[in-house]
């Protein structure tokens, strides 16, 4: 059907695109066009062309930021997808488990800043009960600061991540498994298949597209994560815990580079947008995976 | 149609009408309101605020006085700058005298105030020389509020008084005494650097004590390289502290507050903070019995060895504000000597006559003798100078104190980052 007049399609898009210019254009055209500046925020900005792009290139903390975000997201991809499959594997196979998807979920539900402040407790060098316990079954050996030494500390806010959000992709996975036919599995168990062979050849085939899914939700959040480090690390010891998103906020809030800080959120979105194209770009679609 | 023009016109006109005489009154409204920006008051001192607008505004018919009240940390970064550029920006504000002031007079949100405060009568409340260091360009830029000791040596009375220890006087004093701590399973220094700044001031101290207080402005205002051989002799100063083994192994993974916490347990024999830990203490640990030292003497240091590490803090008055005179009117009301009592009685001793000879907390009175007698005053990295160059600084004392580098290494990463601010 064609519309009467030339003008109509363009009159009916007009207020989304509207909405999109505002909320979501302008200010990453603004943003571009701030990362061409010296400014601090408030007097007027000079123009410097692309010598922010060629500073945050220079910036060693920056670029290392990159580096820890990835070691992050590596380590989340086994604590927090991985477990959450063994997890949701775990809890369909048996029956009466809603204690304990519950109990896997919980953590989810909880403020970021609460965990945070819970875990903070937990690994205090001094005072924390990790430490207490070790030292009180002998393994005074083991004893670390966990948070503060530069060998532990990222790896303590993967494992911090993976307790909160395994039970977030447990409740996917979960999800995935219940809808899978009763009759395939009911066969399978005739044929002999154990819990396990049921989990590997079965289940976790036929929930595929929700691993994809998952492990770009894990990328995604990774690469955004903020609340955790700012509040346990404050992207510390040395800067090796530091990630773009904590290394923004403290160029833009606290040094007061506007300028300098939007060329960082510029180069983040550009790799976030590249990662994604790359990722659906390699991502295959499998013929072979069951619909059901 | 002409009619339905001619009703348009008429309401138009009546609403611009309306929007005259309501703008005019508003407007009128708004020049009455008297707007003045705090970090964080406190419990304790924020009724003494209120007790002063109440009085002000039953004094001045028609004046409301606006308190805009915002978390320290907000305020000292992004919160004052955004106050200061919105529509009804302060009339009066908090800032921290030196580099922070000359921005801000920089930037024409603050001047010389000389005339005002002197024609108003409210010069005549303070102290002598209580103006000194709250100028810029060598104009009265402030109104005096209260100069802090950022760093000075805490420490447990029991435990030295235990332990048979007297306060050290020099640098080898008080490695002989942390030796002996150690001896006795006791940590010398319990800090909390997790956000930098607290091993800043310290260390900052300790090389401005080294390198000379000039070389130290000099540096951190980027005309001399950090990584230079005095920088890296104080800094040496610092990390052989913790190489000894005489400063908490979790330094750099907790923060300050946690730091008191645990000298008020008796986790360690100093901690070394500012004054401010007189309040902390009254709050947390009112039975806590603890000193100070000043920072004891180096042995061949550059610097004047009796110097202290301080803020100065006090209210500027915004340049682009018409109500200077009601700023003053203001103040004369907060530092009335009523007011001035409860707000020391709080543990912020304010530079007034009215003060002086009175009974302060007896750490309060000895921190004032302290600054008193000063004759050099070091400035902070992180209020004295610009914050990145700080923050350079500060991540390579963490580097030195943590164990992470040594110190040259640290400070010539810290020079590189220096070089990048241009």
């Amino acid at each position: 059907m064609k519309p009467t007049a030339r003008w109509i399609p363009y009159f009916l898009v007009a207020p989304a695109f509207a909405i999109f210019s505002v909320a979501i254009l302008g200010p990453i055209l603004a943003t571009f066009g701030l990362s061409l500046t010296n400014w601090d925020g408030f007097s007027t900005p000079s123009f410097v062309g692309f010598d922010n792009f060629v500073r945050a290139f220079q910036d060693e903390i920056y670029m290392n930021s990159y580096w820890h975000a990835g070691v992050y997201i590596a380590a989340t991809l086994i604590l927090e997808v991985l477990i959450g499959l063994l997890l949701a594997g775990l809890v369909s196979s048996k029956r009466n488990t809603t204690f304990y998807r519950v109990a896997f979920f919980t953590p989810v539900m909880l403020p970021l800043v609460v965990i945070s402040v819970l875990w903070s407790f937990i690994l205090n060098p001094d005072l924390g009960l990790l430490n207490r316990f070790l030292g009180n079954i002998g393994l005074e050996s083991w004893q670390k600061i966990w948070l503060g030494d530069q060998s532990t500390a990222l790896l303590s806010l993967s494992v911090i991540s993976g307790w909160i959000f395994a039970g977030f992709y447990m409740a996917i996975f979960y999800a995935g498994f219940q809808r899978i036919p009763s009759t395939i599995i009911e066969s399978a168990r005739l044929d002999g298949a154990s819990e396990w062979q049921l989990l590997r050849q079965i289940k976790i085939p036929m929930v595929k597209n929700l691993s994809e899914v998952a492990i770009l939700l894990c990328f995604t959040g990774g690469i955004q994560v903020f609340d955790l480090v700012y509040v346990l690390t404050n992207g510390g010891p040395y800067d090796t815990t530091q990630v773009p998103t904590t290394y923004l906020v403290r160029v833009v809030f606290r040094d007061q580079q506007m300028g300098y800080g939007s060329a960082l959120a510029v180069i983040l979105t550009l790799v976030v947008v590249l990662v994604g194209l790359i990722y659906t770009k390699v991502r295959t679609k499998d013929d072979a995976v069951v619909e059901y | 149609m002409l009619k339905l023009k001619k009703q348009i016109a008429a309401i138009a006109i009546a609403l611009l009408g309306l929007g005259v005489v309501t703008g005019c009154s508003s407007s009128d409204n708004a020049d009455k309101v008297l707007r003045i920006a705090v970090p964080s008051l406190g419990d304790a001192e924020l009724p003494v605020w209120e007790a002063a607008k109440a009085s002000y505004e039953a004094a001045h018919e028609g004046w409301t006085v606006e308190l805009i009240q915002q978390d320290d940390d907000l305020y000292s970064t992004v919160g004052l700058p955004t106050l200061l550029n919105g529509k009804n920006s302060p009339d009066a504000y908090f800032e921290w005298a030196g580099a922070r002031l000359n921005q801000r007079v920089a930037e024409g949100f603050a001047g010389d105030i000389s005339s005002e405060i002197e024609s108003s009568g409210l010069k005549a409340l303070f102290n002598d020389g209580a103006f000194a260091g709250y100028d810029s360009g060598g104009k009265l830029s402030m109104i005096p509020r209260t100069r802090d000791v950022t760093n000075v040596l805490w420490y447990n009375v029991d435990m030295f008084t235990k332990n048979g220890v007297t306060p050290p006087k020099t640098w080898d004093e008080l490695n002989a005494a942390c030796a002996k701590f150690k001896a006795a399973k006791i940590n010398c220094f319990v800090q909390g650097n997790k956000d930098l700044w607290t091993v800043g001031n310290w260390g900052g101290h300790i090389i401005s004590r080294v390198a000379g207080e000039a070389l130290y402005a000099e540096t951190l205002q980027k005309s001399k390289p950090m990584n230079g051989p005095e920088f890296v002799k104080g800094l040496t100063v610092l990390a052989d502290l913790a190489k000894n083994g005489y400063v908490n192994e979790s330094v750099n993974s907790i923060a300050d507050n946690e730091a008191a916490s645990l000298f008020f347990q008796g986790k360690a024999a100093f901690h070394p903070i500012g004054s401010w830990l007189i309040g902390t203490q009254q709050s947390q640990a009112p039975k806590f019995k603890m000193d100070f030292i000043n920072l004891p003497s180096i042995a061949g240091g550059a610097g004047d060895q009796n110097s202290i590490m301080a803020v100065y803090t006090g209210y500027a008055v915004n340049a682009k504000s018409t109500k200077k005179t009601e700023v003053m009117d203001f103040f004369k009301e907060l530092y009335n000597a009523e007011n001035a009592k409860k707000i020391a009685e709080s543990g912020t001793v304010l530079l007034l006559k009215s003060l002086a000879g009175g009974a302060l907390d007896p750490l309060a009175a000895k921190i004032n003798a302290l600054l008193d007698g000063a004759t050099v005053v070091v400035a902070p990295p992180d209020t004295g100078f610009e914050l990145p160059v700080a923050d350079a600084l500060n991540a390579a004392q963490a580097e030195a104190i943590g164990g992470k580098s040594d110190p040259q290494t640290a400070l010539d990463a810290a020079q590189k980052k220096v070089a990048a601010l241009g």
